[in-house]
């Protein structure tokens, strides 16, 4: 489970995939990257997601939430719903097979 | 808090307008301004958030794209309120030359698609000097 906090753009987004990699590093079976507390997401940092999404296929389930105009609503309008499993609760995210 | 050079030589009062070297570092402290002019104006909440996200896209895209050529170029950030029209007029200026949106995967071009998915009413004029995107937004009308 990873917690997000705050916006990711331009200059955030390379932290946020830093941290992504350093947690698939451990290797675990799923990965939660849980954006409840974002309230800005840019294109760059959907892309971060994707990239590490594409990194995780086959090893690890990569597992985003994310809920509400900020964060949502955006990856919606770009397909990445379709991409990548994205769950509205942390709840949800946990409890899916 | 000194957000950016602000060209106080045409700015008609309540417009906003900030030069700004094209970097990442400095898009954040743009954002925040214009979300906090669009409130001002009267803009509802999910708009600004649109219109934000949307003009920020805008913005990613000169620092990404307008000035592969040379180390640093500039940035030019406006906003009004069309009072005939009832609506905000954003636009993002550079002067370099865009170079076309990577196909890679689809994680470039994203942003583009972004801004067109915000709002319906983008259009990007480049010309040899360099390159404008307008976005508007409508504003509320006081009804009767």
């Amino acid at each position: 489970m990873l917690n997000v906090a705050g916006e990711i753009d331009l200059a955030t987004a390379p932290q946020l995939g830093e941290s992504i990699n350093a947690a698939m590093e451990q290797r675990p079976e799923t990965l939660v990257v849980d954006l409840s507390k974002v309230d800005f997401l840019a294109s760059a940092g959907m892309a971060v997601l994707i990239g590490c999404h594409q990194q995780a296929q086959g090893n690890i389930r990569f597992r985003i939430v994310a809920t509400g105009s900020a964060t949502f609503r955006p990856m919606e309008l770009t397909g990445m719903t379709e991409e990548i499993s994205i769950y509205h609760t942390r709840d949800e995210a946990l409890a899916a097979d | 808090m000194n957000l950016g050079q602000q060209d106080l030589d045409s700015v008609p009062e309540g417009d906003l307008h900030f030069r700004v070297p094209a970097v990442p570092g400095r898009l954040a402290g743009l954002r925040h301004a214009l979300a906090e002019w669009a409130a001002q104006v009267g803009l509802p909440d999910e708009d600004t958030e649109a219109l934000v996200l949307a003009s920020y896209e805008a913005m990613a895209n000169t620092v990404e794209h307008a000035y592969h050529n040379q180390t640093q170029g500039l940035l030019d950030l406006r906003a009004r309120v069309d009072d005939k029209q009832s609506r905000i007029v954003v636009t993002v200026t550079d002067y370099g030359q865009w170079k076309p949106p990577q196909l890679s995967g689809g994680l470039r071009g994203r942003g583009l698609s972004l801004i067109q998915g915000l709002t319906s009413t983008a259009t990007i004029t480049p010309t040899t000097g360099g390159t404008t995107v307008t976005m508007f937004w409508p504003l509320p009308t006081d009804e009767n």
